[in-house]
């Protein structure tokens, strides 16, 4: 266990570098010189680009640069919003929580919902009712997330005015963003609930424990979902990274403040700096998670990790 | 999404509980089932397909034909799908738009997917030091949340319909590259590829004849389901405003326009996102049925 976990630990640092390296490069491709890109309006003015220039170490060698670069981010200095007039930082603190509060809301509505449809086509399978629930996941898969927000704030708030158009910070205006986010995400949760329930269910165990005569529901419970579980898991982990894109596109269509929106507006704004950060920590968090889901793996599942 | 585990589809269902292990019958009704779903995704892409070919001939205005006087007309028998705040038709924009947004995806699976072909079989059949360096490129770029990805790229490239294409082509690579790179990698391990190099074949005859035949199927899978993928991220950059720009009638960017007026004129909003949705549904309808056909080990299970 704890060699597996070490073995996990190196591969994610040596993928976060990866992202960094990449994150960093990613100001080096931009067309004219780092310091221009980075000062936005403030490029012409020379005490700012001689300071940057220095601060960036840009007339020393590349990796140095990135060496200096990666040491500020770690320390959670991403630089200066010069179109914002604030430290990237700050705005990532802002922005921050009403992501994660969004994305947390839209994973609990795909789990719950893509649960209840998984173990629906799982249970009543190759019958009307698994087509109908297989059918909805589907269709969920593949609605644009930004059409179907204003879809329901057409109907949830045009013409039946249950909740607010724009999506402010209370409670209420996180309801339609979170079914936005997590419809667009139960689908995938749905198909892969079923298909490891199925397979569950055509373990030889699960055959032995029918055979010695246990009912349907103790066999579903105690032998197939048990089962099943370690799959669904897997799923969460790589649905971390939708939920986060997806939140890109949510909080556009309901102009909610959070770093999906953040990153929009500075990739328009050509903000350099917040985007390099917002980029490095939405990856970052994805890989962080995967890694977790990893670690959480081999305590449920006895055999991985011990080879 | 790519992920062949993520298949519904067909499972031996009937025979459930006490079938052996690898007992895989596909029942009668599971392969019903599969070609109702392939002639539903075909049915619902020509629905949308048809009236973007035919353009100009189901549509008598042109889509950036403004006019004042009938701005935000309802749909009626004189305006399918109404009017937007210039007067212009919904329906002429949809279905020129069309071209604009399957163009853009068609060129996108055509593009990410002779470069991530290529990737895959360099890294699958050379191996080696070059072959581990692709390998964890691709990693590095599946490390990426892949809109996430495309929004990078656009961010480096500037907002265009052409940058767009090329953003989302970039994370369209390394899903190919893996898939063809395990495909050639399995097929240059058997006999009569081992055969054709003792006689002599050099590798580019290989890997054409022998090696990129054993890869079809999954690159013909991974190519439906991404076309799915990539109409709707060209779509999702599009409305972002980082894709087409205006007035130029992308689906994604329509929604976008309509957006400003969605409580006078719900149609500028729906109609556009109704037929991109009707695409996307298609393409996977017809995308999972095949890859149940093509790829049987990765199904269901």
């Amino acid at each position: 266990m704890v060699i597996y976990a070490g073995k996990r630990l190196a591969a994610l640092i040596v993928l976060l570098i990866g992202i960094a390296i990449l994150v960093f490069l990613m100001l080096q491709l931009i067309p004219g010189s780092p310091v221009t890109a980075l000062l936005g309006q403030s490029a012409t003015n020379p005490a700012a680009v001689a300071k940057l220039t220095n601060e960036l170490g840009l007339n020393r060698p590349l990796p140095v640069q990135f060496w200096r670069w990666l040491e500020d981010a770690v320390r959670g200095n991403f630089g200066y919003s010069y179109n914002n007039q604030q430290p990237v930082s700050a705005l990532l603190a802002q922005n921050l929580p009403s992501t994660v509060e969004l994305a947390g809301a839209g994973l609990l509505i795909s789990l719950v919902g893509g649960i209840a449809l998984g173990v629906v086509g799982a249970v009543r399978r190759n019958t009307a009712a698994d087509s109908v629930s297989m059918g909805i996941a589907m269709t969920l898969v593949a609605l644009p997330s930004f059409w179907l927000g204003l879809v329901l704030i057409l109907a949830f708030a045009v013409a039946l005015p249950w909740f607010p158009v724009v999506g402010g910070t209370s409670l209420r205006g996180l309801v339609l963003p979170a079914f936005t986010l997590g419809l667009g995400v139960l689908g995938i949760t749905g198909r892969f609930v079923r298909s490891s329930l199925l397979e569950a269910m055509h373990s030889p165990h699960v055959a032995a424990a029918r055979a010695k005569g246990l009912g349907r529901r103790t066999v579903f419970v105690k032998h197939v979902a048990r089962n099943a579980v370690l799959p669904v898991l897997t799923i969460v982990g790589l649905q971390v990274g939708s939920l986060l894109s997806g939140t890109v596109l949510v909080e556009v269509v309901f102009s909610r403040p959070g770093i999906g929106r953040l990153l929009v507006q500075s990739i328009l704004s050509k903000d350099y700096a917040t985007v390099q950060a917002t980029v490095l920590i939405i990856a970052g968090f994805y890989a962080v998670t995967n890694l977790v889901v990893d670690l959480l793996y081999p305590l449920l599942d006895p055999r991985v990790g011990g080879t | 999404m790519d992920e062949p585990l993520l298949a519904g589809g067909a499972l031996p269902l009937e025979v459930a509980v006490v079938a052996l292990p690898d007992d895989k019958p596909a029942t009668r009704r599971s392969q019903l089932l599969r070609q109702k779903n392939f002639l539903a995704g075909v049915v619902l892409l020509c629905i949308v397909i048809i009236p973007v070919l035919l353009g100009p001939v189901v549509s008598s205005v042109g889509p950036d034909v403004q006019n004042p006087a009938l701005s935000f007309l309802p749909p009626s028998l004189g305006h399918l799908m109404g009017t937007d705040q210039y007067g212009r038709s919904i329906w002429a924009r949809v279905v020129y738009g069309g071209r604009y947004t399957i163009g853009a995806s068609l060129a996108v699976v055509v593009l990410g997917g002779i470069a991530g072909t290529a990737l895959g079989l360099v890294a699958g059949y050379l191996r080696g030091t070059v072959g581990f360096i692709i390998m964890r490129a691709v990693d590095l770029l599946l490390a990426f949340p892949g809109i996430l990805l495309a929004l990078g790229v656009t961010a480096i490239l500037g907002p265009s319909l052409v940058n767009a294409v090329i953003a989302v082509a970039i994370v369209a690579v390394p899903l190919y590259a893996r898939i063809v790179e395990g495909a050639a990698r399995e097929v240059a391990n058997l006999p009569y590829v081992r055969a054709a190099k003792a006689l002599g074949s050099g590798p580019g005859h290989i890997i054409w004849r022998h090696i990129l035949p054993g890869a079809l199927p999954g690159i013909i899978v991974q190519t439906t389901v991404y076309l799915g993928i990539a109409a709707l991220w060209i779509a999702s950059l599009g409305f972002l405003g980082l894709g087409v720009q205006p007035p130029t009638p992308e689906w994604g960017q329509m929604v976008s326009d309509g957006q400003a007026s969605l409580s006078i004129a719900w149609w500028a909003v729906v109609f556009p996102g109704a037929f991109l949705a009707a695409f996307v549904v298609g393409v996977s309808l017809i995308g999972d049925a095949l890859r149940d056909r093509l790829n049987p080990t990765g199904a269901g299970t």
